[in-house]
């Protein structure tokens, strides 16, 4: 199962221009994500981590087509054979839109405040013209048992601003699932609700994730979180993916700089090992027109002047599955 | 476990979901003695309006009581003070100051209604496609929604009445074209634009809902209370303006309370306040108190939707 490709991102960029004035045509382009390469695997997970700004969002609104690439391929392997996803259209997009769905990041936002819990979930089917009333209903009342709204009758009706964060994140988790979808980037779906249901939606969304099969795209930007829920974690800087491996692989030896420095600053649940702190110094900048060098150039701890000449370094496979994009690891 | 909810059972469900999100927001409007205020006063404008054709087909006679060329013969001098006959006396013509201010009335509902209407139809229309669209619809839609904007349907109106005579639906739709083209659109597209901006926009494309399904399911419910507000706001603005053009005689010769009002002020020496009070009275306190109610209601219907002004 793990070697099924589900979906293959090649080369994938997006460039947003940057609003100088009305009239003025900019060339100033902010590279939100610049020159992606990744395969996800059928029923796997895949955590993208990052800082805020590095274009974890992005890189989910791409995949899922809400958002058009500037640049590149995204083949999504589905049942009935092989799409693009950067030129879809039409029917075609509609019929992809039951394959793929996405879980946004605040449940305040992404639920209508003026329709029911009821309503809400059944958009899609309604938009899609699945089934009939009736069974539209029995649908997503099973769905919310599921993801744990019980009894669904007590809560298919109600307004979202009578349920509480977690529930209503639920509730989204709900609607994404409800075309039974084989692939969802879930972004950062934890990081408004309180501490104290956080465990209980990534719970959740791992059952789910057994019991149905889906296949995640998790963005964070908590490497406990990834860890959690992912088997293998992409980490991001700037628009530019810098490592990517298996999961404990990635925590317990990560090689790019970058990543080393993301990993000391989160406390080690495991006493016995010992990592080597890595300090950078800077905070995060906005990828406008970057040079042509390494993105982490200017904060990296180990830089030389090989890293200054030359361009962004390629993401190379060191062994085990292990990718890094360092001239000097 | 499967869920068994019946159909029918889900209906009341739907229902009562409705009566909770509703009830919360009609409770509110009602809880306002603003509001009770203004319903009322319109209720009984309304009543005014209807009860001109039922007198006029029963206890009216039609040459002495009809508002435009009725005339009494019985009662001389005109203007006459109110009699039982004519409880509010007559004009300096004669007329039926009463069946006059009834059918201003219905001059007033029909100008309000119509120019809203249109108002809010085209500031929809304009607004809502360039906060939705952007891009050059936004400009373009917005360069033009620009000019309008510097027009003030008053004054313009007033313009418009120097070159030719207007009846009132012609004041009514000009009315409504330049407000909902100008300040009404500009307002609408920005709020277009909050709304198109949530997420919940973009799940409803997720789940694969074109343009159609998201203006209609999404946008349109979202601009609703602000529509309505916007709606009895330019129901006042157009009334006085009707007011306005017909007491500088720049309308038609129809009748309306502005008109009225002329009338009364030819009979009636401001500073000594002696002359024909019953004259000129009614149709300002009708226009008035018409207004009001309107004010009133917009007034309650922002307490209800926008939660900032709302006292907890
Ligand atoms: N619509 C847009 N127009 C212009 N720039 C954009 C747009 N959307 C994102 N960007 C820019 O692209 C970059 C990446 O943004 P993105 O939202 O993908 O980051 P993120 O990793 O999701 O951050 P966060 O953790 O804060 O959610 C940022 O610099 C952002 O300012
Ligand atoms: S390539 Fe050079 S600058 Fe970039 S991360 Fe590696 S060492 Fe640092
Ligand atoms: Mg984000």
């Amino acid at each position: 199962m793990r070697d099924e490709i589900l979906v293959d991102i090649q080369h994938l960029s997006k460039l947003y221009p940057v609003e100088t004035g009305f009239f003025t045509r900019t060339n100033l382009f902010v590279h939100a994500v610049s020159d992606l390469n990744l395969q996800i695997y059928r029923g796997e997970s895949v955590g993208l981590v990052g800082e805020s700004g590095c274009g974890k969002t992005t890189t989910g609104k791409l995949l899922v087509r809400l958002i058009d690439p500037t640049e590149g391929k995204i083949a999504f392997h589905a049942e009935d054979g092989v799409v693009d996803v950067a030129t879809l259209r039409g029917k075609a997009l509609k019929r992809f839109r039951r394959n793929v769905q996405m879980i946004f990041q605040d449940p305040y936002e992404s639920l209508n405040p003026r329709m029911t819990i009821y309503d809400t979930v059944a958009e899609p089917l309604d938009v899609q013209g699945i089934g009939t009333l009736p069974e539209r209903e029995e649908r997503v009342a099973e769905l919310l048992e599921t993801v744990g709204l019980t009894p669904a009758s007590s809560f298919m009706f109600r307004y979202p601003h009578e349920l509480s964060g977690g529930q209503r994140q639920r509730v989204a988790i709900a609607r994404a699932l409800v075309v039974e979808p084989t692939f969802v980037v879930a972004d950062e779906p934890t990081s408004m609700l309180d501490v104290s249901v956080r465990t209980g939606v990534m719970q959740l969304m791992q059952e789910l994730a057994d019991k149905l099969g889906v296949t995640y795209l998790y963005i964070t930007h908590d490497l406990a979180v990834a860890r959690y829920m992912c088997q293998r974690i992409a980490v991001m800087y700037l628009g530019k993916m810098v490592e990517l491996a298996e999961t404990e692989e990635l925590l317990h030896h990560p090689q790019h700089p970058y990543t080393r420095a993301l990993l000391s600053a989160v406390p080690v649940p495991d006493p016995t090992y010992k990592r080597k702190p890595m300090e950078i110094k800077g905070g995060i900048s906005k990828p406008i027109n970057p040079p042509p060098r390494c993105r982490f150039y200017e904060r990296c701890p180990i830089a030389d002047d090989f890293c200054r000449d030359n361009d962004h370094p390629p993401l190379e496979d060191k062994g085990g599955n292990h990718f890094v994009a360092c001239y000097k690891v | 476990m499967a869920a068994m909810v019946g159909v029918r059972r889900a209906w009341k469900q739907r229902m009562a979901a409705w009566q909770r999100r509703w009830g919360t927001e009609v409770g509110l409007f009602l809880r306002q003695p603003l509001a009770l205020i203004g319903l009322a006063l319109i209720g009984v404008f309304g009543l005014m309006a209807l009860a001109h054709p039922v007198l006029m087909a029963t206890v009216w006679n039609r040459a002495r009581f009809d508002p435009i060329v009725g005339y009494d013969a019985s009662q001389t001098p005109h203007p006459h003070p109110p009699t039982p006959q004519h409880l509010l006396g007559t004009d300096g013509f004669g007329r039926d100051v009463l069946s006059q201010l009834l059918v201003g009335t219905r001059v007033s509902f029909g100008v309000g209604l119509i120019a809203a209407a249109v108002a809010v139809l085209l500031s929809v229309l304009l607004g809502g496609t360039a906060g939705y669209f952007g891009g050059w619809a936004d400009a373009a839609l917005m360069g033009v929604a620009d000019v309008f904007v510097l027009m003030p349907p008053p004054v313009v109106l007033l313009i418009f009445g120097l070159l030719l005579r207007l009846n009132w639906p012609m004041v009514a739709l000009s009315y409504g074209v330049l407000s909902g083209l100008g300040a009404q659109a500009v307002v609408v597209k920005s709020h277009t634009l909050v709304l198109r901006n949530r997420s919940f926009i973009e799940a409803a494309r997720l789940a694969g809902g074109g343009h159609f399904h998201i203006l209609r399911k999404h946008i349109l419910p979202g601009l609703m209370p602000l529509l309505a507000a916007h709606a009895v706001f330019t129901v006042v603005g157009a009334v006085l303006t009707e007011s306005l053009l017909s007491f500088f005689s720049r309308t038609t010769y129809y009748l309306s309370w502005g008109s009225m009002i002329w009338m009364g002020q030819q009979s009636f020496r401001w500073f000594t306040l002696e002359g024909q009070w019953h004259v000129i009275l009614p149709p300002a306190f009708a226009l008035m108190g018409f207004c009001s109610a309107f004010y009133l209601v917009g007034r309650a219907l922002d307490e209800v939707f926008n939660p900032r002004l709302r006292r907890v």
